[in-house]
């Protein structure tokens, strides 16, 4: 297990990158809507995971790791934007390059035009697989909100995905 | 990998669960209650597989990794944490050590015009060099005996200057002990220090006076005396302050913050 390994710090950060690099990837890219942000974000995620691992943080289980890891991603993201709140990135050329067929990509860009709360859960719950509860312990909100925007959120998006197809 | 597999695992059975899950919010909290538009399962299942292809590429997983590592062990080591309370005591006595007299509390102070430092702040105790700068001058072809027949000084090649500053509510007056032929006056709101030339007969000797500065309140009344006192030694100036008295009130004074 990762918890019980002597590796040195950078031989772990190598490790958790290829265990969670893509799901960090992933949720920061969805977040900050272009990859410069989301690489920053990703690696600011490791670096502090790497400093509470050097002050002594030990995780109860891969699960709490996990968690962990995607909301201090999550919060990095909230910061980044809150700093560029002014200056909404949205670029659909970076999208297209993941996407061959074009509803994939007409889909991502109607998520990324949704207000953050509500990609946050939908990315969490539909992508990333976690339960309400699980994301309301993780995000800090009740299980009732986050199942509000869990509900707000496919409306708006299916309202998006109808105007644009 | 053995995370791998299990996270592969667990997430295919959540699939099962949240589609369930997700199912289940739909029908409590969608307006057409048990009526489920077929198209909302489906759009969060390419939802879910479109958002899946977002990957790192090869290039930018190098990128990350060598931040991180150069982020590990370059610029964050470079900025450690200063837990607040350090970095508040550390301004705190900064402001304290450095900030002018007046500031944090009223107190007279004294300056010196310095070669090196230009102008200097005198602390008690401390003898600084002072700068000589040409005061009297005679033309290049002139030549100027420097004292007359009386033994009276001509002219003062060199001066030395003072600036102070007083608080607001205090004045100051000045007494002077001779020191040689040079004297003291006040010129643009300058104590000047004019230095004679050195006589023959005083080669090596050490030539020393005060400058008395007494600081006085509106009332006139003396509040505190200060020494300033003046040195000449193998031609140079130098000069060291000194703290004679000082009345309470005005010690109090100096001492608020």
């Amino acid at each position: 297990m990762l918890e019980k390994r002597t590796d040195s710090p950078d031989q772990n950060v190598e490790e958790i990158f290829r265990t969670y690099g893509n799901m960090l990837y992933r949720i920061a890219f969805v977040m900050m809507k272009n990859v410069f942000d989301a690489e920053d974000v990703v690696q600011d995620t490791l670096i502090k995971y790497m400093e509470q691992r050097e002050r002594g943080k030990s995780f109860e289980t891969e699960e709490h790791r996990k968690a962990w890891l995607i909301r201090v991603d999550s919060n990095l993201c909230k910061n980044r934007l809150r700093f560029y709140k002014n200056h909404p990135k949205i670029s659909v050329e970076q999208l297209s390059r993941y996407y061959e067929k074009e509803e994939d990509t007409l889909l991502m860009d109607s998520l990324l035009l949704l207000p953050f709360k509500y990609r946050e859960v939908l990315l969490l719950h539909y992508v990333e697989g976690y339960q309400g509860r699980e994301i309301a312990g993780m995000l800090g909100l009740s299980e009732s909100a986050v199942r509000k925007r869990l509900e707000r959120g496919r409306e708006k998006l299916r309202g998006l995905l109808q105007e644009t197809g | 990998m053995e995370i791998d597999e299990r996270d592969e695992k667990k997430l295919k059975d959540r699939e099962k669960s949240e589609k369930e899950l997700g199912m289940e919010e739909e029908k409590q909290h969608s307006p057409q209650g048990a009526e489920i538009p077929q198209g909302g399962s489906v759009m969060e299942s390419r939802l879910r597989g479109a958002v899946l292809q977002i990957v790192p590429d090869a290039s930018a997983r190098e990128r990350i990794i060598a931040g991180v590592k150069a982020g590990r062990h370059g610029r964050r080591k470079l900025t450690p944490r200063i837990p607040a309370a350090v970095l508040a005591a550390c301004l705190l006595l900064s402001f304290l050590c450095f900030a002018r007299p007046g500031v944090i509390g009223d107190d007279v102070v004294v300056y010196a015009a310095t070669e090196e430092f230009g102008w200097q702040k005198l602390l008690e105790g401390e003898r600084i060099q002072l700068k000589m700068e040409p005061f009297d001058t005679v033309g290049e072809d002139e030549y100027m005996e420097p004292f007359d027949e009386m033994g009276r000084c001509n002219y003062y090649p060199y001066s030395c200057t003072f600036r102070l500053e007083v608080p607001e509510k205090y004045l100051y007056d000045k007494q002077f002990t001779t020191l040689r032929d040079d004297f003291i006056t006040e010129r643009g709101g300058k104590i000047v220090w004019r230095v004679a030339p050195e006589r023959a007969e005083d080669a090596g000797r050490v030539f020393q006076g005060n400058l008395s500065l007494w600081i006085v309140d509106e009332n006139r009344e003396r509040q505190a005396a200060l020494e300033l006192e003046l040195t000449k030694e193998n031609g140079k100036c130098y000069a060291e302050l000194k703290r004679v008295w000082e009345s309470k009130a005005y010690k109090k004074d100096r001492h608020k913050k």
